[in-house]
């Protein structure tokens, strides 16, 4: 069985130590999580989690069954990047004289789509969600020219397919 | 009607009453103090046995659990108290035994400031117990500890371990218990397919060699009788892992003995 | 059950043939390790009691014979010397079980530790009725026994209880002995001694050329330690002094402490090695 990319979507009773639990399971079974987002979800006092792992779909639906498990779990779902929309959103932090002194910088954002999130005196703070790649692309392109700061956000996804989580929590309120 | 304002530490001792304990094993300590205190004034009603290490609390409570059916208490002060218990915990986690672990925690204001006995025991515990909880303030116990005793005795049994912060022990609350009988994230008793079995029985019915092997399940969803019925009526020989030892008499015709790296012969053809 | 890894041994070639049909009550467990074919999740009673209609009467007789055959082998290279050993070693672990049989017949709850002792325990107790056997199974926690025999007994007081723990067992958690004494709970213990961590040592001489690293156990006088606790004790060394002193042990209405010397070097057979497929068991 190949390693491939999946995309852990938990839902949860909203609980401190939760995310402990939950990482655990990884820990135990020597597996790295990618990226890991928590936060509320479509559903009010109910978290999601989104974690993205690289294994065999036979430990996916192992990891799933377990995290399952966990008492304060609601449910957990797996699925792969094609049955996802996902993205992902950086930040740049780069001089503010570059802006000026470097003409190919004012293109370079221009064509990758990003937002100028500030602009001061001393730096400007651009912002770009999309593809990891697409990302990438933009880092490898201002590396030369020097970045301030740089900070990634893990994924965050929706799946294509219902996750029948709101009717579910209503059957069991009857 | 009067007052019904009582410590924490008497709430937690009349929630283990009304969940039916009437013995624990345990250690005190500084931290536990005021539930020991407790456990004095009502040790007619709940019998408090004196073990000599944590360690053995927890096989206590686990002999006491596997022997009776029952949820087995441990009951330790915290830092070492607590982390003495954790094999214990441990071997319950993974042998289902159902048990519910009470341990003394520091107070509140004092968490994580290194204080003496402190210890994280709920992170320590996390990945060796079916559930736990860490109560901060005594209006919490009541609802918590009803948590923890269904959840340690639903589904597929295992030790929850509960820690209570002394000041939630000392503070006051209003008592009143009602027992946990549904958690709305958690699923213990999956709803049986009757197609799967019709499926199952089909297989059965048509099978030239059958085998049946059995495990704890027998003994902990009581269905010892249910698989005698079945091994008899079916004809099929029974083999038995260690856990599922004597869930059918050693002497049974059908019985053809021990699965494991130590059992019979012919485990698997 | 849930597949163990001991009970399944190498897992590429455990049941291959065979179409599984798992009943269970705790989803993840479901083709976690073995492939099933039809998987009935529920509490088991209700998935044995509705299965029972279902089911056609039947008799294997000829299926069965062939786990008879293969018994009969056993019986006669490993299990005849166990249970009653003819040369002149030394008290065998197996013959002190089937003597607790005799006198116990088959109602106490036996409570193992873990070791040689615990296999030999769980091949060859007799129980007549549930819940008799409690043992670390899992884990595999030494010391374990004689803390749950107290447990045990407390919740069982009409039972008998007997543990039956190892030397080295014994020492992990022999202080609660002072708990057997403060409540005066009677639980009857056995402590099987042979020198040594047994189960370490059998796999020393099979898998390490005999290098007994660490396994030599220098143990004190148990009976002293045991007495000085207030329990009646006593040492059995010979064969022909065991029959009288588990019938004493047995028929005490007090906690008794019973130590049998037994013969050092015996192994636990037959035996799967770990990583090797269950049609690899080895009978010595």
């Amino acid at each position: 069985m190949e390693n491939k990319t999946f995309t852990i979507s938990v839902y949860s009773e909203n609980n401190v130590g939760l995310l402990n639990r939950i990482s655990g399971i990884f820990l135990k079974r020597h597996i790295n999580i990618l990226s890991l987002n928590v936060s509320e979800s479509e559903i009010e006092n109910v978290s999601r989690f989104v974690i993205v792992v690289n294994t065999t779909e036979k430990w996916v639906q192992n990891i799933v069954g377990q995290i399952e498990k966990q008492i304060e779990v609601i449910r957990a779902f797996y699925h792969v990047d094609e049955e996802t929309i996902f993205l992902e959103s950086a930040l740049f932090k780069i001089e503010s004289s570059l802006l000026f002194d470097e003409r190919q910088i004012q293109n370079i954002i221009k064509e990758s789509y990003s937002e100028i999130v500030t602009v001061s005196r001393d730096f400007f703070v651009i912002s770009k969600s999309g593809k990891r790649s697409e990302i990438n692309d933009l880092y490898n392109k201002l590396k030369p020219f020097g970045i301030m700061q740089f900070v990634r956000s893990g994924r965050i996804s929706v799946s294509k397919e219902k996750m029948e989580i709101s009717t579910f929590l209503e059957e069991l309120k009857s | 009607m009067k007052n019904n304002k009582i410590s924490g530490a008497e709430a937690v001792i009349r929630c283990l009453l009304e969940e039916g304990v009437d013995l624990v094993y345990g250690y005190p300590g500084g931290a536990i103090m005021p539930v020991y205190d407790e456990l004095y004034k009502f040790k007619d009603e709940l019998h408090h046995v004196l073990v000599r290490h944590e360690q053995g609390a927890t096989h206590a409570a686990q002999g006491y659990a596997r022997a009776t059916g029952k949820v087995g208490v441990a009951i330790a002060t915290s830092g070492p108290g607590a982390t003495n218990l954790v094999t214990g915990i441990a071997d319950a986690q993974i042998d289902s035994t159902p048990m519910v672990c009470i341990t003394g925690q520091v107070g509140k204001h004092l968490l994580g400031s290194d204080a003496f006995q402190e210890t994280d025991i709920i992170g320590i515990s996390t990945p060796v117990t079916k559930w736990n909880y860490q109560i901060t303030d005594a209006y919490e116990i009541p609802e918590i500890i009803a948590k923890a005793f269904f959840i340690a005795k639903s589904g597929r049994p295992g030790p929850v371990l509960i820690d209570i912060t002394k000041n939630a022990q000392f503070d006051k609350l209003e008592f009143s218990y009602k027992k946990c009988t549904n958690i709305r994230s958690y699923n213990p008793k999956p709803t049986l397919n009757l197609e799967k079995l019709k499926e199952a029985a089909d297989l059965i019915n048509n099978a030239k060699k059958p085998y049946i092997i059995f495990g704890q399940g027998i003994i902990l969803g009581e269905a010892e009788a249910e698989l005698k019925a079945f091994v008899e009526k079916s004809g099929i020989p029974a083999a038995w892992t260690i856990l599922g030892l004597s869930a059918m008499p050693t002497d049974h015709p059908l019985n053809v003995g021990m699965l494991g790296m130590h059992g019979i012969m012919v485990q698997m053809f | 059950m849930r597949f163990d890894d001991r009970v399944t041994g190498k897992l590429d070639t455990y049941a291959k043939q065979a179409k599984v049909i798992h009943f269970e009550i705790d989803p993840s467990e479901i083709d976690k390790n073995v492939k099933t074919t039809v998987a009935v999740l529920a509490n088991v009673k209700e998935s044995l009691s509705a299965l029972l209609p279902l089911i056609e009467k039947k008799s294997h007789d000829s299926w069965h014979n062939e786990f008879k055959e293969k018994y009969k082998i056993e019986l006669e290279s490993v299990i005849n010397e166990e249970l009653k050993p003819t040369n002149n070693k030394g008290i065998s672990m197996g013959e002190t079980i089937e003597m607790i049989n005799k006198h116990s017949k088959g109602d106490a709850i036996i409570v193992s530790d873990v070791g040689q002792h615990q296999m030999f325990a769980c091949r060859y107790a007799k129980f007549n009725s549930s819940k008799s056997n409690i043992t670390s199974g899992g884990l595999g926690t030494m010391g374990f026994a004689l803390p749950a025999a107290i447990g045990a007994k407390m919740g069982k007081p009409e039972r008998e209880v007997v543990a039956i723990i190892g030397d080295g067992g014994f020492q992990m958690t022999i202080q609660e002995l002072g708990t057997i004494f403060q409540t005066k709970v009677p639980v009857k213990i056995v402590v099987l001694n042979n020198e040594f961590l047994g189960m370490v040592r059998q796999w020393q001489e099979l898998f390490f050329d005999n290098r007994y690293a660490s396994t030599v156990m220098n143990n004190p006088n148990f009976v002293a330690i045991a007495e000085g606790y207030h329990i009646k004790s006593k040492k059995v060394t010979k064969r022909e002094e065991l029959d009288e002193a588990v019938a004493e042990m047995l028929a005490s209405k007090d906690s008794y402490f019973l130590e049998v010397m037994v013969e050092k070097e015996n192994n636990v057979f037959p035996m799967i090695p770990t990583g090797a497929s269950v049609s690899d068991i080895r009978l010595s």
